[in-house]
């Protein structure tokens, strides 16, 4: 009976295969498997790329290039941490790169697009909005380490170890960058806080 | 002792009690420290990215999928060639289907050449036809498919699916043309038996 029913992971669904089995579909070239992971963590990569470049353009170049170094790097991908993790630590490296090499370009308030639901009034929500295209683009001009320490800490809740790992730097550097970065954010925006 | 970094941190986090940092109460340095921490990760925690909009995503995960497909398939060109090579059921009424255009191109070409209009002026003038070249290769195409092609192969070939493969073959340089023939023949030698 259970051999009648199970499936070979080429029969299962893709999304059904846990997965370090969808990783191995990705590499067998069965279709629309790498398509699934990107479908499911697109989002949290592009908001990744768009903290550390304040704008809609180049967060969206960034993001395809994230995909692009995880397709080639698939081999390498062992399930030793979730697919997420894995996909935001080359997201981060790859920001790094390229926030290193290249002033960020951040968007004016006024092409930045919003969509909220919460209750609130028109000079709520846009004083809201001015001030955090305000505290994003404070971000923007952070050290690059410092930069990634807060974007990490604050936007994906990683543990200080799990940031020290991504940056190849120890728990307490980690913490006197995030320290440091919040310090130069409250410079930068200075009276608006 | 003034509190470090990493220990303000800790505590603005809540990591760490502040019962365990007496200093934090009689130092007004510190306190000013940690007090800036905690509202600047308020201010930090608060800010959020524009979200795009819902189009994006599906152009960012169609740019994706064809970056990966690129990658895999690593081939310039004719992509599309060599796809057929993983379809020999279509390559029969294929092959009818680019015998009978290449058919009609090359005896539309042969029959500008050979023939004129008959001018208002020298009604009676004819043009010369070009000879056919011994290393013409469409017309050994033309030859080479039709060869072993039968009435039921001719009359599929007519309801064969229009647009790409007609325009393809239209638009081949001889390499292509070459190795298109290498295909057919192969193709149709399976088939026939």
């Amino acid at each position: 009976m259970a051999a009648a029913s199970a499936m070979t992971a080429e029969e299962t669904p893709l999304a059904e295969l846990a997965e370090q089995a969808l990783v191995e579909a990705c590499l067998s070239g069965r279709p629309g498997a790498f398509d699934l992971i990107v479908e499911r963590h697109r989002r949290t990569i592009y908001q990744l790329c768009y903290r550390f470049v304040g704008n809609h353009e180049d967060a969206s170049d960034l993001s395809q290039d994230v995909f692009l170094r995880a397709f080639r790097g698939l081999r390498r991908f062992r399930g030793q941490s979730s697919i997420g993790t894995w996909l935001y630590r080359i997201g981060v490296n790859v920001c790094l790169n390229r926030v290193s090499a290249k002033a960020p370009r951040v968007e004016p308030i006024e092409e930045q697009h919003f969509v909220d639901d919460r209750v609130e009034s028109a000079s709520e929500r846009l004083l809201r909005e001015e001030r955090g295209a305000r505290v994003r683009q404070a971000i923007t001009q952070l050290p690059p380490k410092q930069r990634a320490a807060l974007i990490m800490r604050a936007y994906q809740d990683m543990s200080h170890q799990e940031i020290a790992d991504v940056l190849g730097s120890s728990v307490g550097a980690v913490k006197a960058n995030f320290f440091h970065a919040l310090g130069n954010l409250k410079r930068l925006l200075g009276e608006e806080v | 002792m003034h509190l470090t970094p990493q220990d303000l941190v800790d505590l603005a986090e809540g990591t760490r009690s502040e019962a365990s940092a007496p200093h934090l109460a009689t130092c007004e340095r510190c306190r000013r420290e940690f007090d800036d921490l905690r509202q600047m990760l308020s201010v930090v925690a608060d800010t959020e990215v524009p979200e795009p909009p819902a189009v994006f995503w599906q152009d960012l995960s169609a740019n994706i999928h064809r970056a990966v497909a690129a990658e895999r398939g690593g081939r310039t060109g004719a992509p599309w060639l060599w796809q057929w090579r993983w379809r020999p059921a279509l390559l029969v009424p294929c092959a009818a289907a680019a015998a009978i255009v290449l058919a009609v191109v090359i005896a539309g070409s042969r029959y500008e050449r050979g023939h004129a209009l008959p001018s208002m002026s020298s009604p009676s003038e004819t043009l010369q036809s070009d000879s056919v070249a011994d290393d013409d290769l469409p017309m050994q195409l033309l030859g080479d498919l039709t060869e072993n092609l039968d009435v039921e192969s001719a009359s599929e070939a007519t309801v064969a699916p229009r647009g790409g493969a007609e325009h393809e073959v239209t638009h081949l340089n001889d390499a292509e043309l070459r190795e298109l023939r290498r295909l057919l023949q192969e193709a149709i030698a399976n088939a026939g038996g």
